[in-house]
């Protein structure tokens, strides 16, 4: 006729504690997913050191080309329509491909150190464990490199400034007259205009390899090891 | 000893409402609209749905700029103005929509934000470089249409950096 009492009582609590076990559990693996909003629908970092690295060599290569078509323009006695018509292409396509990379290097200024520790709270909260722990490890070797990074943006901001406006005069003066750039008065602008651009390309190449040094610093022992 | 066991068996049917109790303000926490604390006070409503709406008015500003930018050459001498304008109202939209950010979006977001203020100082610069060439002797026609090509294509590059970084601050998640 089934258990006695006392067993009958003792399976019940057995089963009452064990529900509530299962219970908890599941409640646990819902808590889980109901993470804090700041997980959930929280902003996401950026790649920092990528994307600033993309933006320099897209610069990089944008200046290399103008550099060579202010080259073809002064190389002329009268600067022919085809060559005008590049170079004031080229020195359009200029301020717009360089345009990310001088909002950047303003920020850098406007913010100062706030920037890079930004960069560095991004590195904090990547999901690769190794890269935040290697991160956290190079903390000041990173700071170096940041603060170069800093100075150099700076630099080369500030010798983009004339390089552009030497380029406009440039193609202002090309525009009145094709013969403007042979004129002794001309020579010193383009002279000075090209010192300005080979600034700008030597900040930039300065740049990327400081952000390689960073991407290597980062990179886990493993993947760099044969 | 069993009636003492029993003492600490707590009732099925409380636990569940107290687990259920716990398991639901998580739930509801998760969901809070402004999401990152209480709504800061001032007129500007921090909602999600404000955030989308002000993301809106300065996408839709950008293409009323650059379409300013394209046809300002048809109003003579007063296009300049009707540029110069459409950009000042661009600033004013991306002033708005930065004020319903959340606190956490502000912070988290400064270094992009401060690129985003940055690259609108930098198409203002467009402005006054063009006054500049004007005034070297320039033609005024040439000088225009070379400012409007570049601020054409640069606030088209601003828009990407205002999507992407949008994107990545959450703008307008519930």
């Amino acid at each position: 006729m089934g258990l006695p009492s006392n067993s009958r009582a003792k399976a019940g609590l057995a089963s009452r504690w064990a529900g509530l076990a299962l219970f908890a559990a599941a409640l646990a693996g819902f808590a889980g997913c109901a993470t804090k909003p700041e997980d959930r629908n929280g902003p996401r970092a950026r790649e920092d050191v990528a994307e600033y690295r993309q933006i320099a060599l897209d610069a990089q290569k944008v200046v290399k080309a103008t550099l060579q078509s202010l080259d073809r323009a002064a190389a002329h006695t009268s600067c022919p329509p085809r060559v005008f018509k590049a170079f004031t292409q080229d020195v359009q396509r200029l301020e717009v491909d360089s345009f990310k990379m001088r909002a950047r290097a303003q920020a850098m200024r406007a913010r100062g150190k706030a920037y890079f520790e930004q960069w560095h709270e991004h590195l904090a909260s990547l999901k690769d464990p190794e890269v935040r722990k290697l991160a956290e490890q190079r903390h000041d070797l990173l700071q170096q490199s940041f603060s170069r990074i800093h100075l150099t943006s700076q630099q080369t901001r500030e010798a983009f400034q004339p390089f552009l406006a030497g380029l406009r005069r440039l193609r202002n003066g090309l525009e009145n007259d094709p013969g403007f750039a042979s004129a002794d008065s001309a020579k010193l602008l383009v002279r000075t205009t090209r010192d300005h651009g080979q600034r700008v390309e030597a900040g930039l190449a300065d740049i990327l390899e400081e952000l390689k040094s960073v991407a290597a610093a980062l990179k886990p022992a493993k993947l760099v090891t044969k | 000893m069993k009636s003492n066991l029993r003492k600490f068996v707590p009732p099925l049917g409380l636990g569940v409402l107290v687990s259920l109790g716990i398991l639901s303000s998580g739930l509801l926490w998760a969901q809070i609209p402004w999401g990152y604390g209480p709504p800061p006070g001032g007129l500007t409503p921090n909602t999600p749905m404000a955030q989308r709406s002000a993301l809106q008015t300065v996408q839709a500003q950008v293409r009323w700029f650059q379409n300013s930018t394209q046809t300002a050459s048809n109003y003579g001498d007063g296009g300049s103005g009707l540029v110069w304008q459409q950009f000042q109202v661009l600033r004013g939209a991306y002033s708005a929509f930065k004020s319903t950010l959340f606190p956490q979006q502000l912070s988290s977001g400064a270094n992009e934000l401060a690129e985003l203020d940055a690259g609108l100082d930098i198409l203002q610069e467009a402005f006054t470089n063009y006054q500049q060439e004007v005034a070297d002797g320039q033609s005024s026609t040439s000088a225009f249409n070379s400012m409007c090509q570049v601020l054409y294509q640069a606030s088209g590059v601003w828009l990407q950096e205002l999507n992407s970084g949008s994107a990545r601050l959450r703008v307008g998640w519930q």
